[in-house]
C-alpha cells in the first residue's frame, strides 16, 4: 500500500516515564544504546537470512528475504545466537553480580600502582 | 523450545526486519528477567542490605523498604532502565507491523463479521474509566480503548502479539494458558458444575475467553471489555478460529446484563489493571449478575501474602512503578475475601485456591 494511506498509531505511552539515573541525559543515552542493540541484531538477522536464502538456492531477491520463513531448525539456531548476543551485550551485569557474590574488595589503584612499582 | 505463536487470518504478518526486532526484544526481556534479575538479588543480599542494616540498625521490614533501598543502587537502576526500554521497544516493533497490516485486517474483519457465528455489540457512548485514560497500561501506546481509524482493530492486534512476546510464549501458542488454568481448576474443584451462561470480564483479545467454548460446550459464552479496538479484533479472531462468543463493549463495574443471568463469571489478570473502587464494584456486579448457586472465579498475580520471600514480593511490584500497572501495588495488599464479602458473597462461600503456577484464584459462590 502507499505510505500516504498508512495509518499512524502513537508511539509513546501516556504516563510519565521514571528517571532512572541522576542525570536525565544518561536515561536518553541508555535508551539509545538499547535501540542500537536492537538494530544491530536486526542487521545480523538480515545477513543471516540472506546467507540462508542463498544457501537454499543460488538466486536471491530482497522480497525473498522479507518473506523468509525459517525452519524449526533455523529458528532454534537463530534463537540461540540471539540469546548469546544479548548475554554478551549485557555482560556488565553478570560481571558485577559475580564481583558482589565473591565480595571482591574495592581496589585502591594508587596502592596497587605503588605495590607493582616496588 | 517454546512453541511458536499460532497463525490464523487475524495474526499480523511482520516483515523480516520487523520480526527480527520483535524477537530481539523478546530475547532481551528473557535475559533481563533471568540472569540479570537474579543478579539484583545478589546485589541486594551482599551490598544493599548490609549497608541498609548499618544505616538503619535493622533489617528491611517489607517490599517497600527494599524498593527504596534498591532505587539508588547502580546495578538495579541499569536493570530497571533496561527492562523499561525493552518494553517500549517491544511495542514499537509491533506497531511497525500493525500499521501496514491494518487494511488487510480490516478487510478480513468485515468478511468474518458478515458471516459471524458469534456477535459484537459496541457502545460508542461508554465512558472509559480513569484507570485506562490516566496512563497507558503496561506502556501499550494508546491503551486498549483508543480508535485511531474507523473500524480500528489496532489495539487488539498489538496486544495479541505483545502478550505472546511478553510471556516469551509461556502462555502457549494461542496465549490462552490462563483460560486453561482457570477452567481446569473449576472442573477439578467442581466436577458436577455445568454452567449454561458464562461471562469473561476484561477479555482484551479474547485469548482466554475461547477456552471456555471448548471447556463447556453446552454453555453460551459472553465477554466484555471497555476497549472497542480490542473487541473488534477479539471478535474477528474468535470467528476465524470458529468459536462462538458474544462480545460486548461494557465496563465490568456496571454492565447492561440482567440480574441473575450468568452461572459462571471469570476474569484473567483483570484486577490489577483496575482501581480500588472499581475492584469493589466489579465484585458487586458479579454478585448481581450471578444466578443463585452461580460462581465468580478470578485469577491474578500473587499478592504480598502469597510470596514466601519478601524479595520476590518486591520484584512483583516492578510493574507498578515502571510499567504503568499502577494499581498492582495496592491490589497486592488487599484482602480478597473481605472485598468479596462486602460485595455480598457469604464468607462460607468465598475461598482462595492456589493454581499450578502458584497464583491465587478467588472463588465466590452466590448463595443458592
Amino acid at each position: 500500500m502507499a505510505d500516504a494511506d498508512r495509518i499512524e498509531i502513537p508511539r509513546s505511552a501516556k504516563g510519565k516515564r521514571p528517571q532512572y539515573f541522576d542525570d536525565p541525559a544518561s536515561d536518553k543515552l541508555h535508551f539509545m544504546i538499547m535501540a542500537l542493540v536492537e538494530e544491530l541484531s536486526v542487521t545480523r538477522d538480515r545477513v543471516d537470512a540472506l546467507e540462508r536464502v542463498l544457501e537454499r538456492k543460488s538466486v536471491s531477491t530482497m522480497a525473498e528475504v522479507d518473506h523468509f520463513e525459517p525452519t524449526e531448525e533455523d529458528e532454534a539456531q537463530r534463537t540461540q545466537r540471539r540469546a548469546a548476543y544479548v548475554a554478551k551485550i549485557m555482560k556488565c551485569f553478570a560481571d558485577e553480580a559475580a564481583q558482589v557474590e565473591r565480595k571482591d574488595p574495592a581496589l585502591d589503584f594508587e596502592k596497587v600502582v605503588e605495590a607493582i612499582a616496588e | 523450545m517454546t512453541e511458536r505463536q499460532a497463525q490464523h487470518t487475524m495474526m499480523i504478518q511482520p516483515t523480516h526486519d520487523e520480526r527480527a526486532r520483535q524477537e530481539l526484544c523478546q530475547a532481551m526481556r528473557v535475559h533481563l528477567l533471568t540472569d540479570v534479575q537474579s543478579g539484583t538479588k545478589s546485589v541486594f543480599n551482599h551490598r544493599v542490605h548490609p549497608t541498609y542494616k548499618k544505616e538503619h540498625g535493622h533489617e528491611v521490614k517489607d517490599r517497600h523498604e527494599i524498593r527504596r533501598a534498591m532505587s539508588s543502587d547502580p546495578y538495579y537502576r541499569v536493570y530497571s532502565a533496561s527492562l523499561r526500554s525493552s518494553q517500549e521497544l517491544m511495542w514499537d516493533s509491533i506497531i511497525d507491523t500493525v500499521e501496514h497490516e491494518m487494511p488487510r485486517l480490516q478487510t478480513e474483519f468485515k468478511k468474518l463479521h458478515n458471516q459471524a457465528i458469534g456477535s459484537l455489540t459496541l457502545d460508542p457512548d461508554l465512558e472509559i474509566p480513569r484507570y485506562h485514560t490516566a496512563a497507558d497500561i503496561h506502556l501499550q501506546p494508546n491503551g486498549y480503548h483508543t480508535d485511531v481509524t474507523e473500524n480500528d482493530l489496532s489495539a487488539g492486534a498489538i496486544f495479541d502479539r505483545g502478550l505472546y512476546m511478553y510471556g516469551d510464549g509461556k502462555f502457549g501458542p494461542y496465549s490462552d494458558a490462563m483460560g486453561h488454568i482457570v477452567s481446569g481448576q473449576i472442573k477439578a474443584l467442581y466436577p458436577d458444575f455445568s454452567p449454561k451462561r458464562i461471562l469473561d470480564m476484561g477479555c482484551t483479545s479474547g485469548n482466554s475467553t475461547l477456552v471456555y467454548v471448548d471447556a463447556f460446550p453446552e454453555a453460551e459464552v459472553h465477554a466484555v471489555d471497555v476497549g472497542a479496538p480490542v473487541l473488534r479484533y477479539a471478535h474477528a479472531r474468535a470467528e476465524t478460529l470458529g468459536k462462538t462468543v458474544h462480545f460486548a463493549q461494557a465496563n465490568a463495574e456496571h454492565t447492561n446484563y440482567q440480574d441473575n443471568s450468568f452461572d459462571l463469571i471469570v476474569s484473567h489478570i483483570l484486577f490489577h489493571e483496575t482501581g480500588r473502587t472499581a475492584l469493589t464494584n466489579i465484585m458487586r456486579e458479579c454478585h448481581r449478575l450471578l444466578k443463585p448457586g452461580g460462581m465468580m472465579v478470578h485469577l491474578d498475580i500473587p499478592q504480598d501474602r502469597h510470596c514466601d520471600d519478601v524479595y520476590d514480593s518486591f520484584l512483583w511490584d516492578w510493574e507498578a512503578y515502571n510499567n504503568n500497572e499502577t494499581f498492582c501495588v495496592v491490589m497486592r495488599s488487599l484482602d480478597y475475601e473481605e472485598e468479596a464479602a462486602i460485595a455480598g458473597f457469604e464468607p462460607d462461600n468465598i475461598s482462595i485456591e492456589s493454581v499450578p503456577v502458584g497464583w491465587p484464584l478467588l472463588v465466590g459462590k452466590k448463595a443458592a
